[in-house]
């Protein structure tokens, strides 16, 4: 039975800096999200805004350079940073797991198709070298591929970009984890296949129950799939919400700036309105709000203090100075 | 309104200027020194030697270097067994060794740029004529045919820079052709053509630049594999004959006498090895610099 | 598969018959064989007789034929010095060039590669700092000057090792340091870079996700990868470890073919100097046939065509 409003995974003040040379990157500054069973929560942000690197440091796996200096992640009521590495791979692939942006890379080229998808089945489960391929022919059935019999003999190159990815997909719900985290996992196709992929992805939420983290810019996607919505910047989370919510009422400029730039068919000619400047390098964020040079709304308290977390409602938090009550403004 | 602060908080001015500094800090100092000198001492021979290379002087014969016992002053790092100044004898050979490499690298280069462009730029025939050329020459291995044209026309000096220009340029075509066939699809090479530039100013002056940076890389790494198949020519007497001097020929000379006297066999070695050092620690600073693209060995 | 083997054929014999070209028109060219063969004031009668049975009065292009079939046939005339047909001294002395070769190969991979892929996995390190270090001095140290300091130190003045001749063990430890060195260099130098770009993939990262440890990562994913341009490459060093050849065999008077041709062309002996070029090249192609063939089998992109 779903419980709908169990989190299984808690993001609390996440930290993650990088060391370049002599100056520090925040790419995750003080992030705070949760994931309950079974939704669809979307991450969106332009890129550099963090989002890949707080999927990686949820597996703890942040590239070299990079260490999670701060925060808890609690998963099934258990700190993932206090965990050794090795006690980290038993989640990898089984209880958490993670499709890539490319699927032209992400399988390796000289090892078969069933080779890779039963590896993690090998390394998790408990079935031995002789019913693991049974078990590969019905996890790429589960994800549609046909013939999967005869898929399990071809090696990556021999497959299309769509099929590719589709069993990447299968790798990933290889163990039945409870979570998976996709990054960008259809950016790289084309829009057809990127549809039939998506579609997969809720299928299987629907069937297995699974939680997805849904890494994406795309906000047409994010409005197609997602339950709730997270919108990042410079590292931070400025806003999250249900997705209806954000989509009609955006609280934070940044979401409103997003929102305002996707072009819309049939209703009547309008002006594309961008936000203008660009991201700031993330070796030197502005101190405040690391929106406020681009913010149309700034107010002076903005380009000093960092804003709280403010509670607007139903599962709605936003950072911003705008929504911060009364007393906190005063100067 | 969108603050103005934006340009100093996106853009970063202080970019530049720190880009240059660790540029400058990155630079292979040491290589750098190691050639000037090498060439310096090339240049400079006539003047700064201590003594005639050819001078024979039997009574200072396989002396050791100078902070040894029986050092001369006279000659800093000993003598030969004719008594000749080694020092001298090394500045003389490094002429001869830079002679010999760089007019190998110009033959080569000019070559295989040459087949390459051809093979690049025009494609179809010759394309297909020249790459065959061009794989058969890669695959054959520079000792087989150093050998087999050295041991029929005989050693000589020039006879050894032909050899080393013409078994060296597969490596240069094979690159510029590559680097035409990506170049010329460019826009601004379309649009040289279709302003009616003819071929030849099409590939000298909008192609060749582009090239330019790889062939420089290319030629500075080449610089010490030249130099040690020379001298290892030379040292199996099939180089420079005497009375050349090369550092490969020195060694071969100083092979009779390795047991009573190290330094005629050690410094020759060492200022091989420096020069190629140097050579090759150049070549892959400008290799990161100029082209991060460049994949090689 | 059965595509790719037959190109790689039909290319190693493109090259033979490149190598055979060149042999014969620089021996040619090279000027009147007669002038060598004969005292220098022998009739001309005697002169013209030579010629006719030289066949050096025919076309070229009919003295090459001749020059081929005679060739296949392992035909490439008489030792001018030893009298005895050129192939069969050449012959005699492949056994030690080839002994040589393959030790010193053998060698340098178990240093170069272990080195090579540690490195890799912890750049930056004391051990990555060494292979660097190894690797710059491998190739800027000219092998035969590498000969000459192994016997200064170990023979000369610590006479712990032979300085020449074959047969016991420790005669081959210089001569296959020698060699081996430059190659060593390079091979170290390439697994290092392969590895480290391998190591960068997405496949790589994928297989963390998956939960591998990170031997599994590197030992199962990343070596067979990274694998595949070092064998590559190593094909092509054998060319210039048989050229290494000639110049160890020189320096450690090891009794191999190189030292045999080297003392050919001095004493212009032709058609020995023509028999060891063509059989160098001969060995030299069968090996890169037989690591393009290791090549194919280790990456599935070469067997199966893309569809």
């Amino acid at each position: 039975m779903m419980n709908k409003n169990k989190s299984i995974l808690e993001v609390k003040n996440l930290r993650t800096y990088f060391a370049d040379g002599t100056d520090t990157i925040r790419a995750v500054n003080d992030v705070s999200f949760n994931v309950r069973q079974g939704e669809i929560l979307g991450i969106v942000g332009e890129s550099g805004s963090g989002k890949s690197v707080t999927c990686l440091s949820i597996l703890r796996l942040v590239p070299r350079g990079g260490q999670i200096v701060g925060g808890e992640i609690i998963f099934d009521n258990e700190d993932l940073l206090k965990k050794s590495n090795r006690e980290m791979r038993m989640y990898r692939g089984r209880r958490i797991s993670m499709i890539l942006q490319n699927p032209m890379t992400s399988l390796n080229p000289v090892f078969k198709i069933g080779n890779q998808v039963s590896e993690p089945l090998l390394l998790h489960g408990s079935w031995n070298r002789h019913d693991v391929l049974e078990k590969a022919i019905a996890l790429l059935q589960a994800v549609k591929i046909p013939s999967p019999s005869m898929q399990i003999a071809q090696y990556p190159h021999q497959l299309s970009g769509g099929m590719r990815q589709r069993v990447v997909t299968s790798i990933a719900i290889g163990c039945a984890p409870d979570l998976l985290i996709a990054d960008e996992s259809t950016t790289a196709l084309d829009v057809t296949i990127q549809a039939q992929v998506l579609q997969l992805l809720k299928d299987i939420r629907e069937e297995r129950g699974l939680s997805i983290i849904l890494v994406t810019h795309n906000l047409g996607i994010v409005a197609g799939m997602c339950d709730r919505v997270a919108v990042m910047y410079a590292g931070q989370l400025l806003e999250i919400a249900w997705t209806k919510e954000l989509f009609s009422h955006p609280s934070h400029p940044y979401t409103k700036g997003l929102l305002r730039s996707v072009p819309r068919l049939g209703k009547g000619r309008r002006r594309l309105k961008s936000i203008s400047g660009q991201p700031p390098d993330l070796a030197h964020v502005p101190s405040g709000c690391p929106f406020w040079p681009r913010c149309e709304e700034t107010l002076e308290v903005c380009k000093v203090d960092c804003p709280p977390v403010t509670n607007m409602g139903s599962q709605h938090d936003v950072r911003c100075w705008l929504h911060t009550s009364g007393d906190l403004l005063k100067k | 309104m969108v603050s103005p602060e934006i340009e100093q908080v996106t853009t970063g001015s202080k970019g530049i200027f720190r880009r240059i500094i660790s540029r400058i800090r990155t630079l292979p100092t040491g290589s750098i020194i190691i050639l000037v000198l090498v060439l310096c001492g090339a240049i400079l021979a006539p003047l700064i030697a201590p003594a005639p290379p050819a001078k024979i002087d039997i009574r200072h014969s396989l002396r050791p270097p100078i902070w040894e016992d029986e050092g001369v002053p006279g000659h800093p790092l000993g003598t030969d067994d004719l008594g000749r100044d080694i020092l001298s004898r090394m500045l003389y050979g490094a002429r001869i060794s830079l002679l010999v490499s760089i007019c190998a690298i110009a033959i080569s280069g000019s070559l295989g740029t040459l087949l390459g462009l051809l093979a690049g730029y025009f494609g179809g025939w010759y394309d297909s004529i020249i790459m065959r050329v061009t794989d058969t020459f890669l695959s054959i291995p520079f000792m087989l045919m150093a050998l087999a044209i050295v041991g029929v026309l005989g050693p000589s000096l020039t006879n050894i820079i032909v050899v080393l220009g013409i078994t060296n340029w597969a490596k240069y075509a094979r690159m510029v052709r590559g680097e035409t066939l990506s170049v010329r699809e460019l826009d601004y090479v379309r649009l040289a053509e279709v302003a009616g530039c003819s071929h030849w100013r099409t590939s000298l002056y909008h192609i060749l630049p582009n090239v330019a940076n790889s062939l420089i890389i290319l030629a500075t790494l080449d610089l010490g594999r030249v130099i040690i198949m020379e001298s290892a020519m030379s040292f199996l007497g099939l180089g420079v004959q005497p009375p050349n001097i090369s550092w490969g020929l020195m060694v071969a000379e100083g092979r009779k006498y390795l047991s009573v006297a190290w330094w005629y066999v050690t410094f020759p070695g060492v200022a091989i090895a420096l020069t190629v050092l140097g050579g090759n620690l150049l070549g892959d600073y400008l290799r990161d610099i100029l082209d991060p693209g460049f994949r090689k060995a | 598969m059965k595509k790719f083997l037959f190109k790689r054929i039909l290319q190693s014999i493109i090259t033979l018959i490149g190598v055979t070209i060149i042999v014969f028109c620089i021996v040619r060219l090279s000027g009147d064989p007669t002038n060598v063969l004969l005292p220098l004031d022998a009739p001309e009668e005697v002169r013209i007789q030579v010629y006719k049975h030289l066949g050096l009065d025919k076309p070229w292009p009919v003295q090459y034929l001749t020059f081929i079939t005679n060739a296949v046939k392992g035909d490439f005339g008489e030792s001018l010095r030893w009298h005895v047909p050129a192939i069969s001294l050449v012959i005699d002395r492949l056994p030690a060039t080839i002994e040589l070769a393959v030790v010193s190969a053998i060698f340098s991979l178990l240093i170069a590669l272990p080195i090579g892929i540690a490195s890799s996995i912890r750049p930056g390190s004391i051990l990555d700092s060494l292979g660097k270090t190894i690797a710059l001095l491998g190739q800027a140290i000219p092998p035969f000057w590498v000969g000459m300091m192994l016997i200064l130190v170990f023979a000369v003045n610590l006479n712990l090792l032979p300085t020449s001749g074959r047969g016991e063990w420790k005669q081959i430890i210089m001569p296959a340091i020698t060699i081996g060195w430059f190659f060593t260099a390079s091979v170290m130098r390439l697994t290092r870079s392969s590895m480290l770009e391998v190591l960068r993939s997405e496949y790589i990262k994928l297989a963390r996700i998956k939960g591998l440890s990170e031997l599994f990562v590197v030992g199962k994913h990343a070596i067979r990868n990274a694998a595949i341009p070092v064998i590559t490459m190593i094909s092509l060093q054998f060319g210039a470890i048989l050229g290494g050849a000639v110049i160890t065999e020189t320096i450690f008077t090891w009794p191999g073919m190189g030292r045999l041709m080297v003392e050919a062309i001095f004493a212009r002996d032709y058609s020995v100097v023509q028999a060891g070029v063509l059989v160098f090249a001969t060995l030299f192609v069968g090996i890169n046939l037989c690591v393009d063939l290791l090549y194919g089998f280790l990456d599935p992109r070469i067997r199966y065509e893309e569809r």
